[in-house]
């Protein structure tokens, strides 16, 4: 079962990546057990997580969200499409790298898969308990779902 | 001739064997002829001279290809002894992971590999791979561990559950996901700091509820987990400045909860017993709410050494609406709380008063078409109502509230602030604590009677007794 230091680890993981990309810190929210309530934004990285230990973790948001960061670390104004769910991948990818650094090799994390659109809710294990991290950067909403067993 | 009949005696046991069988050559690639049985066993077309670590790519952790790595190399080492390298075979018991489409774990297999090396004139040519599907004694192995482990922390437990009316347990189940549920909700909220002592206040107020259904019943495993948490959620509410992460530690221990109460259901259905009578009909369910004043007023008295004779022949669950029973439930436990904590002294105070040893508690229901309720009267000390009831006693020179209604009913309405005021504990640090508690389960009481438009009254004379009736409106 998840304990406290392994969803440390992932808000911790992810409050990083916020900071370094784009020198401003996001904020976590108060983590909640997922209940049936989807927690599904515009776009979405998903990374699975299997080995010693399975589950998997996602981060949805929103383009809003994914432009501003875009421009911070790009510099573009605006970008579209690809770009866009490339970027949410990037965010799932370096997530995953700091998952892959602190837990092992005894740990498979498969490539970030990108769902973009607000799907209906991404499915998790059933007997795996999901918590929700939500989080804010800048004014935008965003949400980090881990599911570890 | 016989070259053919070798080829297809070959072929027949490659067709046939149920083990996987395959030639691995000194680049692990894996030869042509191999068991029909080795693509099912480990779910995967092999293409020609697929090589045998791709095939463990995205199936086991990197840790474990590099080990085989590492042992194949040796397998071809000829100045090896064949045996001792085996012994460092990393897919003696090895777990094949596999994902859905977006790579997502979803079933695993356990394999077994044997290698043994194939020699011609003294050199090592390839290695012979075995690979049986071990999945079954290896899941089976690892369900008994788990329900080893399971069974040795849940009997403290089944102890515990085997003590209670079945209907109370899951009345108690059902109560407790609720609370949870209002716990979630309450998390759900957050805006940001400022309100996160605020939403600390409900949860330790839902914490605190759960517990006190659990002492009713016994359930030292849970309610012991409830306080700790309890205390966490205080602990944390006097930090100055308070974050969404500094939640992590009680929503893991939510989790646990949740997790706990999962377990106490799958107790409950082990029990045929259970099953046959977890179905309460409405008027049952209402007798469940005496059971519970009782197991309260029993376990209470035995905890603080009082000596209570309960009565409760006019109580009749029938007069609470089936939708006021919950809310009832609250107010009488907070009440009887309150009374055998302060009110009912022990046997030798009471003596000393000249009083009889025991002391008395009675409940009784009462309805008509507007309005339904109950009626606690108790006859230990008035405590702080005591000292008011002196004073006005004092002023207007009358023993009983019935000569004087106009300064009685004044009294009445200081004693429920009283009642309500927390500032007043301060007996020994636990006892405050306690007591503060219940002020604050008074408190609550108070609110809830406003947002369902009822009322208390508190009548009592200085003949030792002091009676509290609440009224709801029925609809």
């Amino acid at each position: 079962m998840m304990n406290e230091t392994d969803l440390h680890f992932f808000i911790d993981s992810t409050m990083n990546y916020f900071e370094e990309v784009t020198n401003e810190k996001a904020s976590a929210g108060i983590p909640y057990i997922k209940d049936e309530e989807p927690v599904v934004l515009g776009y979405t990285g998903i990374i699975g997580i299997s080995g010693k230990r399975k589950g998997s973790i996602y981060i949805t948001t929103n383009e809003a969200m994914l432009k501003e960061i875009a421009h911070i670390i790009l510099g573009l104004d605006d970008i579209q499409g690809d770009d866009i769910k490339d970027l949410v991948g990037e965010i799932a990818n370096t997530i995953s790298g700091n998952v892959r650094q602190a837990y092992g090799s005894d740990f498979m994390i498969s490539v970030p898969v990108v769902v973009e659109g607000k799907a209906k809710d991404i499915k998790m294990p059933d007997n795996i308990q999901s918590f929700v991290v939500p989080l804010t950067w800048k004014d935008h909403k965003s949400f980090l779902v881990v599911c570890l067993e | 001739m016989e070259n053919m009949t070798l080829k297809s005696n070959k072929e027949i046991i490659l067709q046939t064997v149920e083990e996987g069988v395959f030639f691995l050559n000194s680049d692990y690639a894996i030869e042509g002829e191999y068991s029909s049985a080795l693509e099912f066993i480990i779910d995967q077309k092999i293409v020609e001279g697929q090589n045998f670590l791709d095939l463990l790519k995205s199936r086991v952790p990197e840790n474990i290809i590099n080990n085989t790595i590492e042992f194949l190399n040796l397998m071809f080492r000829d100045d090896l002894d064949d045996e001792t390298v085996n012994e460092l075979n990393p897919l003696t018991t090895v777990e094949f992971h596999f994902e859905n489409r977006w790579g997502l774990w979803t079933s695993s297999k356990f394999l077994s590999f044997r290698f043994k090396r194939v020699n011609q004139d003294g050199q090592i040519m390839k290695l012979i791979g075995t690979v049986r599907d071990v999945t079954k004694p290896v899941t089976l192995t690892k369900k008994i561990e788990e329900i080893e482990e399971t069974t040795n922390r849940q009997m403290e437990w089944l102890v515990n559950i085997l003590r209670v009316a079945p209907p109370l347990l899951k009345e108690f189940v059902d109560v407790s996901e609720l609370e949870l549920a209002q716990i979630d909700t309450e998390l759900k909220r957050f805006k940001g700091t400022e309100d996160s002592k605020v939403i600390l206040t409900r949860v330790i107020k839902s914490l605190h509820q759960l517990s006190n259904n659990t002492s009713l019943l016994n359930l030292k495993f849970f309610t012991d987990k409830l306080r700790i948490f309890e205390i966490e959620m205080q602990n944390l509410r006097k930090k100055e400045n308070i974050g969404g992460s500094d939640f992590v530690p009680a929503v893991i221990q939510l989790g646990e909860i949740r997790q706990m109460l999962k377990d106490i259901k799958h107790l409950m259905q082990r029990f045929k017993h259970y099953s046959h009578s977890l179905r309460p009909t409405r008027r049952f369910e209402g007798g469940l709410l005496l059971r519970t004043i009782e197991n309260l007023v029993e376990n209470l008295s035995r905890e603080l050494n009082k000596q209570i004779k309960f009565s409760a022949d006019k109580f009749d669950h029938t007069l609470i609406p089936y939708t006021h029973q919950q809310i009832f439930r609250e107010f009488i436990i907070v009440l009887i709380r309150f009374t055998i904590f302060y009110g009912i002294e022990t046997p030798e105070e009471r003596k000393s008063n000249n009083k009889a040893p025991t002391g008395t508690l009675q409940i009784e229901t009462f309805s008509d078409k507007q309005l339904c309720g109950f009626r606690l009267r108790h006859d230990g000390r008035l405590v702080r109502i005591e000292r008011l009831l002196q004073k006005t006693i004092e002023m207007v020179g009358s023993k009983s509230e019935r000569d004087h209604p106009i300064v009685s009913d004044q009294l009445g309405s200081e004693v429920i602030r009283l009642l309500f005021m927390p500032s007043l504990a301060t007996p020994s640090l636990s006892e405050a604590e306690y007591i503060k508690e219940i002020f604050g389960e008074m408190e609550m009481v108070k609110q809830k009677l406003k947002m369902h438009r009822g009322k208390i009254k508190i009548t009592f004379t200085s003949e030792n007794f002091c009676e509290y009736t609440i009224s709801l409106p029925i609809t």
